[in-house]
């Protein structure tokens, strides 16, 4: 073994083995153990949306109709499950509730995309239902329906998860 | 005699609640008061690695935190087959390497030579020629590098152990190690 190399060697036994940090970690450590236990589990925005998309499965199954309601989303919801039909919406308007109250610590573009994609969704929804309207039966309506359903409720969880994930990282 | 056995016993007792299983036990099951006992055991520990990997002190300072929360979300998961130093250490390397593949994908590497790294190194000022300089450069060297360099001859894995952790293939891992000692040699004897 050359002097280059007992150089290196010797120096690299000196290594501390310990080396503090600058300041004191675990405040911001517990900070974030505390919010773990608050912070709800990703799998769940996907339950829920699964939920979801299984109710709008029964209802339009059973040929509940699902005329869309007016109001806001809270509207929908302090409008409460009366009627079998309103159901689902009231349910969907929860969920759509608490995905857009959670999107409001996203960045303004992602809004603006998870908006756009839901008025898109939203109009595709009304033209099919006039449809259904007038051919309540008609069964590919009723396919595309819930094809735009389960997108719907997709996108929902979606944002759900990534405010979520955008909650977990700043708690970094 | 019998005051000086109940004392000894007393102290055993002491021992065995503080000892590293049984505060684990107790943070299983929420007591984080135990949890920090084992933060305040290993933290000079598991910073020193993640400093020494990540070449950057912010950035090593959250691979540390990263590295006790996912202790603390992992603990079901800890049998005490190893010693928590050992299981706690191992998750930070995961917690560095980790985010290096993360930046990667972004192309956001911390670039090396972080100035800050050398206020954190204690002594720096008692043994200026030596331990202090090695940090330092250990800390320049290219990030790939200075990985495979401080898993294998800081921290004593194998290039088959290296290869498993960082997915590079083990001539790969080598070449790196060689490359390190290299630039290391020709700046200590600069």
């Amino acid at each position: 073994m050359n002097q280059e190399h007992d150089k290196l060697d010797s120096t690299l036994k000196r290594l501390p083995r310990e080396v503090q940090p600058s300041h004191d970690l675990w405040p911001g450590i517990d900070a974030r153990l505390k919010r773990r236990h608050a912070v709800r589990p990703l799998w769940t925005y996907g339950m829920a949306a699964s939920l979801l998309v299984a109710v709008a499965a029964g209802a339009l199954w059973f040929g509940v109709g699902m005329h869309h309601q007016a109001g806001t989303p809270q509207e929908i919801v302090a409008s409460g499950t009366g009627s079998p039909q309103n159901a689902y919406l009231t349910q969907r308007a929860a969920f759509a509730e608490d995905s857009l109250q959670s999107a409001k610590d996203l960045s303004p573009a992602t809004r603006a995309v998870i908006l756009k994609n839901l008025r898109i969704i939203e109009g595709s929804m009304q033209d099919i239902q006039a449809a259904l309207d007038k051919d309540p039966n008609n069964p590919r309506l009723r396919a595309l329906l819930f094809d735009l359903y389960q997108n719907e409720a997709r996108l929902l969880a979606a944002t759900q998860q990534a405010q979520a994930k955008t909650t977990a990282r700043d708690s970094l | 005699m019998e005051t000086a056995t109940a004392m000894h016993v007393t102290e055993l007792k002491a021992a065995a609640a503080n000892d590293d299983h049984s505060l684990a036990d107790r943070a299983r099951n929420g007591d984080t008061k135990a949890f920090e006992q084992l933060y305040r055991r290993y933290v000079g520990r598991v910073h020193a690695v993640c400093l020494r990997l990540a070449g950057n002190k912010t950035v090593a300072e959250e691979c540390t935190q990263d590295a006790f929360v996912k202790a603390w979300e992992s603990l079901k998961s800890f049998r005490g087959d190893a010693g928590f130093g050992t299981w706690v250490h191992r998750i930070a390397v995961n917690a560095v390497l980790e985010r290096h593949r993360t930046q990667i994908r972004q192309g956001a590497w911390v670039s090396a030579g972080d100035q800050e790294l050398m206020e954190s190194v204690p002594g720096a000022d008692a043994d200026p020629g030596h331990g202090l300089d090695l940090e330092q450069c250990i800390a320049e060297l290219p990030p790939a590098a200075r990985m495979v360099f401080v898993l294998f001859d800081v921290e004593g894995h194998s290039h088959e152990e290296i290869a498993g952790m960082t997915g590079l293939a083990v001539g790969t891992s080598k070449a790196h190690l060689h490359r390190a000692r290299q630039i290391l040699r020709a700046r200590l004897d600069s």
